[in-house]
Parts: structure tokens; C-alpha cells; sequence
């Protein structure tokens, strides 16, 4: 078999990923996998027949390739400091814990992760939580240690993800209580609402509340007041509350009028509502509007949950500190232990392994050890270090495990700052501060016209008041509140459902007007591991498999490439000799192999780019390393100017002329990055930044929106406004191009629901608002701002091209 | 007529009932995720029988 032929054709029995050829081993009938981690989870599936898993969804499996901790890492979880974090309750041996579980995708991620009780006795029962993509445990810690239900978790191919700062709980658990309180508001609404609709429409068919039978005229207007208390005091509490805190910092903290919002005005129409109606009913001179009153509060509420859900389903709050390792190994005398990180001080010993990341600044104990400090720096070439050598926290060991002596303590926001450089997102955003400013326009407008039509009315004072009010109430910017969140929020669903998450629904009201777009290269326009072309190598798999067993030897990216994800299996290497520039040799089984450059392999043609190969002494082919623009042709179309800021030197650049022309950056640490972006914001542009990681989380930070790529969905995102998969980030064009649509949407609504204020005004000026009116036209206008929001979103969203 | 203010106090204290039960399940958490119990209540038939007989095959990409 020929090694060019990369993959075999067969898909995987566990991920479904396709099968490298050079692992196709064994029989026909037997399943096949890409990988030791995909057969281990499914042999582990097996053994306790729980098979059925595969069954249940078609992409069941997520492949186990990218998988970086080890049974080691999740001791620490049984040191109670740690322990604690993660635990929501723990009544005498028995304890639950909430495992964030990143990978979750489907109907067999529940079925198999709310039966966790049947791979282990200790464990007494699970349960999913889907749009939280949570685990909560509860299991006999006296019988399974924490540690191990983490560990189960990660064999089944669902790796917990394990913060520094602990658990979701507090967070969870706070959206919850909220979430149930407005449930709560909103069945009292409701209530009062349907009750008092009841007593309305009869007395509207009688022809008003005098007009019923004695005992009836009595018993409704007091029974409407009573169920109507509970709404005005606690389901409409949310705006009251919020329009005070306005007008206090208006008033008392002298924040100037910035600090109005529109649900000021929201606030004083519900209150001119109901004092109003009250004093009617009392009074008897008119059947109240309490019907209205009890309807808007329970319409606002039911929008206000429907935002609360889409919050919910999007929880990608997941920040660089995911990144941070949780523990180490720290080397005592002739043992090893696992540490939480925080537990490190200087002179500690520390192993760390490939993949690990150097918690704090150390110095070098072994004679050499590559580091990779793509996440500070950069530059994805890893960097040698030799003995007494300091290696910088936040680096990466890549290859042999390395040991190390702190020579600091950790600190966390040392760690941080690595990253982090402070740039304190501003508090509201475009989106608040254009609605709050219409807020303000559109209150004094309405205090206007309520003091003109007061004064027209003047001698007859009842009548004058009774206008005021009447303007007040149709005035109430109930529609004008719904609208924008709504079409938001839809706007934000019908993205997600596209693999496209929004942080917040205003962050769509951030994508308009962008000037510039940024972007990373590696790992966001490229993916990380370059593709491999092997199409000028002749060798046989036998051979390809002593060139791989080499290329394990070296930590070059081209190397890693070669090397993949097979599993190259046991070889005796001998005589290894890499020479930094030119290439690795060794004898492999003894058998002599060379790999590197032309002229270093002895090739035919000196002077041909690429990675030669030899074995045995026979020339074989070239290797080329090929960086896979991902959708260049939809980012061709971005009618912004293009940027191209990367971290990397200048090798590929001819690569990328097509789409940035001479806009280009190379060489960029995260701080040029950093300044870059504000240059161009403080020449007044708008700056959109796509970027992959932590090298650009502090870029990421710094432009006025940022899109975060992950190549899949177990890699975590750092915190950015909106999460997209790196193979549809053509997909950057359209969401841009649909923002502004969303805009005209909004646009829509504010025009109608502007003119139904003018119509209402009229009646309402004119002393020509009477109860029915107001009980049809306040819903009817409601529902039709809702649906002109919600169709808008989904209509526009089908028109644009997605990935 | 004189029995419809009755009436409406009973259907009042009636739908009140149903109020209570409403806040006492949503303050109970029976609202706080919609999503995974309708994936969960699927299973049911298939988890018994074919555990054992299952058998995987490849499939072809």
C-alpha cells in the first residue's frame, strides 16, 4: 500500500472520523478507529453493553484525537480545597458535583452520560443538563473518589472541562433562581390577567361596569383591584426596579441624563395605568383600564423570558483561564505528587509532560526541553531551552517531559496579565446607549404633549387630567421595548443554529458599521496542523512507518505533521541526530532514515523547496506543507477593508496576497496586536478581530467586536463576543451583511410601533380613549411589533449563504 | 343572577389552586430545563433488548 493514500475510506466506530490507512490492521468484521482513544471508549461502551449509544444518534462519538489530560491530572479534584469548588451539596458520604462537559452534542451524550450509575457502583445516579452542557454526579464518595468519576467521564470521551476559579454552580444557580422568579411573575400576571379580561368583557357587553346588575357592579371593579395589587407590586417589579435606579442616578448621583433608560417611561405608563384605572373604579366614572395593565405586564414578562432562555442556551463564558492548568506534578524526594497549582512555591521540583503548561517562571533542571509559546508570543515554532534556562510561564512543553524548579510563586493574576492586558470592556453597550438615548427623546416628547394637551384642556381640570393620563398610557414604549430584544434574540437563535454563537442579542447591534476586519492567521484562517501532500513520495506504508517512527524524535511543526495522529507503534531508534535548520537523521529498526532539506538528504535536485525523505539510502520524494486558507472565496466578498495580523514570519506571505493584498503584518506579538487594533480605533474606525486564542485574547479584547474560531468543539474559545467554527469563518461575511438586515427589521418596528403612538396620541389628546380601545389596540400592537421581529429574523436569515 | 358573584368567587378560588400549583412546581425547578428531558423520554424502548445482540459495523464515507 502506497502512503500516499492517506485515508482508507473507513469510518471510525466510534467518532466516524475516517480511518488512517497505516492503522487498518486486523479483519473486516472487526470495527475500526482512527484512534487508541476512539477504541478504548468503545471497548469501555462494550464491556458494560451500553452499545446502544451508536444507535442512538448517527455522530455519536467525538473523536478522542485531541484529548490532553491523563488520569494524573484529575487527582487533584480529591484535595477538599478542590473538591469544594466543584460541589454542590455533600450530605454525610454521598456528594454532587457539576462537570461542565464541552463536547456534549447529542441524544446519546445524554442517554449515555444520565446512566453513569451502571459503569460504577459508587455513582448513584447522573443527570444532563443539554443547554447548560452539564453533569451533575451524585455519587459515594467513600466508594469513588472524585477524582475517578472525572476520569470515568474523560474514558467515555466526554473530558470535563476543570476551571482554576471551580465550578458553574454559583453562576448556574443564580440564572435559575432568576429564571424561576419570572416564571413566577409571569403565572401571577397571567392570572390577574385572565380574571380580570372576564370582568372587563362582560361589562364592556353590558356597555360599562354601571350598566351591570347591582351586585355584579360591586364585586368586579373590587375583585379587579385586589387581583391586580399583586401584579403591579410583583410582577412588574423588574422595570420599577430598574426605572428607579435610572431616575436615582439621574437625580441623586447627578449621572447626567446618560443614565436614563427606556424603562422609565415603561414604568410611568404601567403606573398612569393603574392609578388611573383605580380611581375610575372607585370613583365610578369609567371601567378602568386594569385588563390593559394586567395584559402589558404579562406580555413583557413572557418576552422577557423568552430573551432569558436564548441567554441561556448560549453559555460560552469559557475564558483563557480554561486554558491554566489546574495542577502539577511536583517531584518530592523519590516520590511525585499532584499539587493544585496555587500549592506551588519556589524551589518546588516540577515534572511537567508534553502538552503541559509551565504554571509559573521556572529554571530548566534537565539538559534540554522545547517550548512552545504560541499562547504568549505567538509563534508557533517551539523554542529550545537548555539546562538553567528560564522557561516563562504560560509556555507549553512539547515533546519530552521536562523538569522544572519554580522560581515563583504561582499567582493567578500574574498569570492573567500574560494575557490579559486591562482594557475594561466600556459597561453599555451601542446597543443601550442608542435605545436609552431614544428613551430619553422619546420621554420628554411624551411629557410635551401631555402638558400641551393639559393645558388646552385647562378649565375643565378632571378632563385635563384625565387626558394626561390617558397620553401616558398609550405613550407606555411597550412595543418599542419588545421590539429590538425580540429581533435580537431571534436573530441570535437563527445564528446558532447555524454553528454561530453570539455572546449577547446586542452583540449583533455591535456588528453593524465595521470598517476594518482583522485578522489572525494561524489556527484562524489556516487550521493549526498544515495539511500534508504527499502526493511526490513514492514509499511503501513499511517505509512511511520508519519515517513517522523519526519524525516522533523532532518537535518541528513539519514533523508533527508527518507524525499526525497514528499510532506509530514500537521501533528501536538509534543514533538520532537533529540539526536545527536542515533535518533529523536516525537509524529505525536498522534501518537508516533522513528527513530535512534537499540538500541535507542528498536529492536529486539541490535546490527543491520542501521536506526530502530517504531511507535505506534510496531517494523516496518531497514533502510540502500546504496552508489551507479556509473559504477564501466568501472573504473575498467582505466590502470592509481586510487585515491581515499575524504572529508568524513572513514565509507564506505569497500565499495570502489574493485576499489581503499588501495588508499584511507579520512578526506581531499579542502587544503590537494590541496596538494595531487601537490605532485603527483611534483613527475612528470600527475594527472587527478574528482570532483564534490566547495569543489574541488581549486583540480579541481590544476591538470593538471579536470573533473567536474553534476548530472543534472540544477546544475552548477564549471570552469574545461571538464563537464560530474555523472552517465556515466565510461565514464572517454573511453575518455581517445580516446584522445590518436585522437592523432594517428594527427600523421596521420602531416606524410602526411610532405609528400607533401617533394614532393613539390622536385618541388619547382628543379625550377619545376609552378602555376597549386601549384593551385591543395595546396587545394587538404588541404582537404585531413581535411578529414583524421574529419573522424579519428568520426571513433574512434564509437569504443569506451560510457554511 | 344572584349566584353568578358566588360563581365568580369559586372559579377565582379554584384558578387560584391551579396558581399555586404553577409558582409551587416552577420554585421547585420543574421549568428550569426544557431541553433535555424531551431528548431523555426517547430511550425508553430501546435500552433493553438490544444491548446484547448489538453489533457495529464500518460504515463507508
Amino acid at each position: 500500500m502506497l502512503a500516499k493514500t492517506n485515508h482508507s475510506g473507513v469510518a471510525c466506530a466510534h467518532c466516524g472520523e475516517p480511518v488512517p490507512s497505516i492503522a487498518l490492521q486486523g479483519n473486516d468484521n472487526e470495527p475500526m478507529f482512527c484512534c487508541a482513544g476512539c477504541r478504548s471508549v468503545y471497548e469501555l461502551l462494550q464491556s458494560h453493553q451500553m452499545c446502544d449509544y451508536y444507535t442512538l444518534s448517527d455522530r455519536a462519538g467525538v473523536s478522542q484525537q485531541a484529548l490532553r489530560n491523563t488520569e494524573t491530572e484529575y487527582i487533584v479534584l480529591d484535595k477538599p480545597e478542590v473538591t469544594q469548588k466543584f460541589t454542590e451539596w455533600k450530605i454525610g458520604g454521598t456528594a454532587r458535583m457539576r462537570f461542565q462537559i464541552p463536547t456534549m452534542h447529542c441524544s446519546s451524550c445524554v442517554w449515555l452520560l444520565d446512566q453513569l450509575h451502571r459503569f460504577d457502583p459508587g455513582i448513584r445516579s447522573s443527570s444532563v443538563d443539554f443547554v447548560a452542557k452539564a453533569v451533575a454526579v451524585e455519587f459515594d464518595i467513600e466508594q469513588i473518589p472524585a477524582s475517578q468519576v472525572a476520569w470515568l467521564l474523560h474514558r467515555l470521551g466526554y473530558e470535563p472541562l476543570l476551571r482554576v476559579e471551580g465550578g458553574e454552580g454559583v453562576r448556574e444557580s443564580a440564572h435559575a433562581e432568576t429564571s424561576r422568579q419570572l416564571y413566577t411573575r409571569l403565572g401571577i400576571a397571567g392570572f390577574a390577567f385572565a380574571n380580570v379580561m372576564v370582568f372587563s368583557v362582560s361589562a364592556y357587553y353590558a356597555g360599562g361596569m354601571t350598566e351591570l346588575p347591582v351586585e355584579l357592579q360591586q364585586l368586579f371593579p373590587i375583585l379587579s383591584i385586589v387581583l391586580s395589587i399583586p401584579v403591579l407590586l410583583y410582577s412588574a417589579q423588574p422595570w420599577f426596579a430598574s426605572a428607579w435606579s435610572g431616575l436615582r442616578a439621574v437625580i441623586r448621583d447627578k449621572a447626567g441624563w446618560r443614565a436614563w433608560t427606556l424603562d422609565i417611561p415603561v414604568a410611568l405608563g404601567m403606573l398612569a395605568l393603574f392609578v388611573r384605572s383605580v380611581i375610575d373604579l372607585v370613583t365610578g366614572t369609567g371601567d378602568g383600564f386594569l385588563d390593559s395593565f394586567t395584559g402589558l405586564v404579562f406580555f413583557l414578562l413572557a418576552g422577557r423570558i423568552i430573551l432569558h432562555k436564548t441567554y441561556a442556551g448560549i453559555s460560552f463564558d469559557r475564558t483563557y483561564r480554561s486554558f491554566f492548568p489546574l495542577s502539577a506534578r511536583k517531584e518530592g524526594k523519590g516520590t511525585t505528587e499532584v499539587v493544585a497549582i496555587e500549592k506551588i512555591v519556589v524551589g518546588d521540583t516540577l515534572v511537567l509532560r508534553n502538552a503541559e503548561v509551565v504554571p509559573t517562571d521556572c529554571v530548566l533542571l534537565d539538559p534540554v526541553a522545547y517550548v512552545d509559546y504560541a499562547f504568549v508570543t505567538g509563534e508557533s515554532v517551539p523554542v529550545e531551552c537548555v539546562q538553567g534556562q528560564i522557561v516563562y510561564a504560560g509556555g507549553r512543553i512539547v515533546g519530552k517531559t521536562a523538569r522544572l524548579s519554580a522560581t515563583k510563586d504561582v499567582s493567578h493574576a500574574y498569570l492573567s496579565s500574560l494575557w490579559e492586558r486591562s482594557s475594561p470592556k466600556q459597561e453599555r453597550t451601542r446597543y443601550e446607549r442608542i435605545s436609552d438615548r431614544f428613551g430619553l427623546v422619546f420621554t420628554i416628547g411624551t411629557m410635551a404633549i401631555a402638558t400641551i394637551a393639559f393645558v388646552a384642556w385647562l378649565p375643565d381640570v378632571t378632563a385635563a387630567l384625565t387626558v394626561v393620563t390617558a397620553v401616558l398610557i398609550i405613550a407606555c414604549p411597550c412595543a418599542l421595548t419588545i421590539a429590538a430584544p425580540v429581533a435580537l434574540g431571534a436573530a441570535m437563535t437563527a445564528l446558532g443554529k447555524r454553528g454561530i454563537y453570539l455572546r449577547a442579542p446586542r452583540t449583533i447591534v455591535d456588528l453593524l458599521d465595521i470598517d476594518v476586519v482583522a485578522f489572525d492567521k494561524t489556527g484562524t484562517l489556516t487550521s493549526h496542523n498544515s495539511q500534508l501532500d504527499t502526493s511526490a513520495l513514492q514509499a511503501t506504508s513499511e517505509e512511511w512507518c520508519l519515517v513517522q517512527a523519526l519524525a516522533t524524535q523532532s518537535t518541528h511543526p513539519v514533523s508533527q505533521s508527518i507524525v499526525g495522529n497514528s499510532d506509530v507503534g514500537k521501533h528501536s531508534l538509534d543514533a538520532i541526530e537533529e540539526f536545527p535548520g536542515k533535518g533529523i537523521r536516525g537509524i529505525v529498526d536498522g534501518i537508516p532514515v533522513l528527513i530535512g532539506t534537499a540538500s541535507f538528504v542528498n536529492a536529486p535536485l539541490i535546490n527543491s523547496e520542501g521536506t526530502h525523505v530517504a531511507v535505506d539510502g534510496r531517494y523516496l520524494g518531497v514533502l510540502h506543507t500546504l496552508p489551507t486558507i479556509h473559504d477564501q472565496h466568501r472573504l473575498q466578498q467582505l466590502p470592509q477593508l481586510r487585515l491581515l495580523i499575524s504572529g508568524d514570519s513572513p514565509r507564506d506571505e505569497a500565499h495570502f496576497k489574493a485576499l489581503f493584498a499588501d495588508k499584511m503584518l507579520f512578526n506581531q506579538t499579542p502587544i503590537d496586536k494590541v496596538n494595531t487594533v487601537e490605532r485603527l480605533k483611534e483613527a475612528g474606525k470600527r475594527v472587527l478581530m478574528v482570532g483564534d486564542g490566547l495569543n489574541d485574547a488581549s486583540a480579541l479584547r481590544a476591538a470593538d467586536v471579536s470573533v473567536s474560531v474553534t476548530s472543534s468543539t472540544s477546544t475552548l474559545a477564549p471570552a469574545s463576543d461571538v464563537v464560530m467554527r474555523a472552517e465556515s469563518i466565510g461565514n464572517v461575511a454573511s453575518l455581517l451583511s445580516y446584522a445590518s438586515r436585522i437592523r432594517s427589521v428594527i427600523w421596521y418596528s420602531f416606524v410602526f410601533s411610532m405609528l400607533y403612538n401617533v394614532v393613539g396620541l390622536g385618541l388619547a389628546v382628543s379625550g377619545q380613549l376609552t378602555p376597549v380601545i386601549t384593551a385591543i389596540i395595546m396587545p394587538l400592537s404588541s404582537l404585531i411589533v413581535i411578529g414583524i421581529s421574529v419573522w424579519g429574523a428568520r426571513y433574512f436569515v434564509r437569504r443569506e449563504q451560510w457554511a | 343572577m344572584g349566584v353568578v358573584p358566588l360563581l365568580v368567587v369559586c372559579s377565582i378560588i379554584v384558578a387560584g389552586g391551579f396558581l399555586v400549583a404553577f409558582i409551587y412546581a416552577s420554585r421547585k425547578g420543574q421549568y428550569d430545563d426544557m431541553e433535555t428531558p424531551s431528548i431523555r423520554m426517547v430511550f425508553d424502548d430501546v435500552t433493553t433488548e438490544n444491548s446484547k445482540s448489538h453489533s457495529t459495523t464500518n460504515k463507508r464515507v
